[in-house]
């Protein structure tokens, strides 16, 4: 049965490879998306968790509510940082930073600036240079990474770029103090880093927090302690995060205090992506329903051609299963051939975009989908989603063949011998 | 002892206009190992009278008879074994398979029995379903040219080939629906001499559904339609 099937492929060889063209297109292009899609995915979110969340973070409940106007009277007193850092070193949790958050005016002049300006930016006070949460100081571009008792800012490069910016620079920053006073100080560029994150490269100014707790003169009071669990390994931080939120919201809740893991910090940043995924899924299922429509389409085509042949069958006594199954394996064999070059030729692209990767910056220097990314992306191929997909269209292709033959095998024997 | 008993078979197809009799009430019967053609002008009913006789088509009233089993009877599955077992068909366009060779289009019809029907022919496995294929188209006068596919061989060839097909199985019966239509007279003269062979040499009966002189001068019996109804026989 399935030499005649493969012969009878080999038999209309233009059609085989028209339709075999068409399946291995809808397949190449639904392995390339999944895989730039994982790879944006899981760029996007090694990034959130290294520049922008970290893994988890406790705040003051009121702080967390008013996230994004970062309120300065909605501080975690010291007394609170103090009863939290007991309880976890109790619970031996000692990967955190301390950080102060607060939205600033920079202002810059013409020499040596380009231009001259002010712009809203984000102050990043950070304790123990931030090591204990993320990993800034790995994307400093140019200059140092904030140390302790530095009494310099670290910027994001987009931000330099735009302003013209270099190391040594000085720039004026005017924030509001605690207790609602207004303060201006001017402070030497140190370093600049390159993070991808659109947010943290256009808007960030990186401070040692003990120099910025003395501007502001925050008395010790911070915005939020940020964890990190994992280290380096994106898929184990997601898995302890999951695990040890539950702990962290307990030993929160002893200073009335919350905790939020990553997933509830980037609620908006996530929501996005799967939402694009959803889009990106439908796209890969309509390229996949113009493959299966094709199959349909030759599958039907040959039963008209082949009425005879059927009949033929039939009326050897072969059984109506039996032909069916007959042009089922036949369009099973087509899908596998489609399928495997589908896979060659999706995973060329994918497997050169995976260490290559695409650079999106040329055509937009500004690129922000809102995955936290840079514009380069780069492909991170899904093989349980190539096996899936392959399978998928295999299945699909058999039952396209399915219900073509399944009519074309309904009724009288005669009736197909006469439409010869 | 009649092998086809029909009793006042009558067909009627119904196309959107009107009401067609392709066969009105006809009735005879055939014996076992007997040769003969249905014979008639175009439309009066030949193909239709043949094809009800293998299965290929329902009647809409009156009774066949096979070996004394009334086809109004059957349900599918055993009108499928009857075609499969009993039934030789030969068709005007070969109907051949053309990826394959001879002797695999000849296998066809073996691989579509069921066990106990192999056994009774005498194969147990892939190696005697093979020979038996051989066999048939050595009865054929094809010996030599087993391995050729249908389009590399002549037209009087394909239809030895469709022959062999159709008796490896060891009929009951052989029905030949027009089956020198598309050959030259050389070669139409070979498969009638071959079909009278083995009604003559085995016992088989064979049914031809033609107009065509050659044949209709070298049967015993013409059974003659006009209108769907039998005019001589």
């Amino acid at each position: 049965m399935f030499k005649l099937a493969f012969l009878n492929l080999l038999r209309y060889k233009k059609r085989t490879i028209i339709t075999a063209f068409a399946i291995a297109l809808g397949v190449a292009i639904g392995i390339y998306m999944q895989a730039l899609l994982k790879g944006v995915n899981g760029e996007s979110e090694r990034n959130l968790l290294w520049y922008e969340t970290s893994a988890a973070k406790i705040y003051n409940k009121d702080w967390y509510h008013n996230k994004e106007y970062y309120p300065i009277d909605s501080l975690i007193s010291h007394q609170q940082v103090q009863g939290l850092e007991k309880l976890l070193a109790e619970n031996h949790i000692t990967n955190y930073s301390k950080e102060f958050l607060e939205t600033c005016d920079v202002s810059f002049y013409q020499d040596p600036y380009t231009a001259t300006g002010s712009i809203k930016a984000l102050i990043h006070g950070l304790s123990d240079e931030g090591t204990g949460a993320y990993h800034y100081a790995e994307a400093t571009r140019e200059g140092s990474w904030i140390s302790k008792g530095s009494e310099g800012v670290v910027i994001g490069a987009k931000l330099a770029d735009d302003i013209g910016a270099q190391k040594g620079y000085y720039l004026t920053i005017q924030a509001k103090g605690k207790g609602g006073f207004i303060t201006a100080f001017d402070v030497p560029i140190i370093g600049i880093i390159q993070t991808g994150n659109p947010l943290v490269d256009t808007s960030s100014l990186f401070f040692d927090y003990d120099f910025i707790s003395d501007m502001l003169e925050l008395q010790k009071d911070i915005s939020s302690i940020a964890f990190s669990f994992g280290k380096n390994n994106v898929t184990s931080t997601i898995k302890t995060t999951k695990k040890i939120t539950p702990l962290l919201k307990e030993i929160a809740a002893t200073q009335n205090l919350v905790a939020h893991p990553w997933t509830d910090i980037a609620e908006e940043v996530l929501t996005f992506a799967k939402s694009d995924k959803s889009s990106a899924y439908l796209i890969i299922f309509f390229i996949f329903a113009i493959a299966i429509v094709g199959v349909t389409n030759t599958m039907i085509m040959a039963m008209s051609e082949r009425k005879n042949e059927i009949a033929m069958l039939r009326s050897l006594g072969y059984r109506r299963n039996y032909i069916t199954l007959l042009f089922s394996i036949e369009s099973g064999l087509l899908g596998c051939i489609g399928s495997i070059f589908g896979i060659i030729l999706g995973l060329i692209p994918s497997i050169y975009n995976q260490t290559h990767g695409i650079n999106f910056s040329g055509q937009n220097a500004n690129l922000n989908m809102g995955y936290r990314m840079s514009a380069i992306m780069y492909t991170d191929i899904d093989y349980k989603n190539i096996v899936f997909l392959s399978l998928l269209t295999i299945l699909f292709c058999i039952l396209a063949s399915f219900l073509a033959v399944h009519n074309a095998t309904k009724g009288e024997i005669v009736e197909k011998l006469r439409g010869m | 002892m009649s092998l086809f008993a029909c009793k006042k078979v009558t067909k009627i197809y119904h196309t959107s206009s009107e009401e067609i009799r392709a066969l009105d009430a006809v009735q005879f019967t055939i014996e076992k190992g007997e040769l003969l053609s249905i014979s008639g002008r175009s439309g009066s009913g030949k193909t239709t009278l043949l094809n009800i006789l293998g299965l290929l088509d329902s009647l809409t009233s009156g009774e066949v008879l096979l070996d004394n089993i009334a086809y109004s009877s059957l349900n599918k599955k055993e009108r499928t074994h009857i075609r499969r077992n009993d039934i030789g068909l030969i068709f005007q366009a070969y109907n051949l398979i053309p990826v394959l060779t001879a002797t695999e289009n000849v296998e066809l019809a073996l691989n579509a029995l069921d066990k106990e029907s192999l056994q009774k022919l005498g194969i147990l496995n892939k190696n005697d379903k093979r020979d038996c294929a051989i066999n048939s188209l050595r009865e054929v006068g094809l010996i030599g040219l087993e391995k050729r596919k249908p389009y590399e061989l002549s037209g009087g060839q394909q239809q030895r080939i469709s022959i062999a097909r159709a008796i490896v199985k060891q009929p009951k019966v052989l029905l030949a629906d027009e089956p020198t239509a598309n050959l030259d007279k050389d070669n139409s003269l070979h498969v009638i001499r071959l079909i009278e062979k083995l009604n003559q040499e085995k016992g088989l009966t064979c049914i031809y559904s033609s107009h065509d002189r050659l044949i209709l001068e070298n049967v015993k019996r013409i059974i003659k339609l006009e209108d769907g109804k039998i005019c001589s026989n």
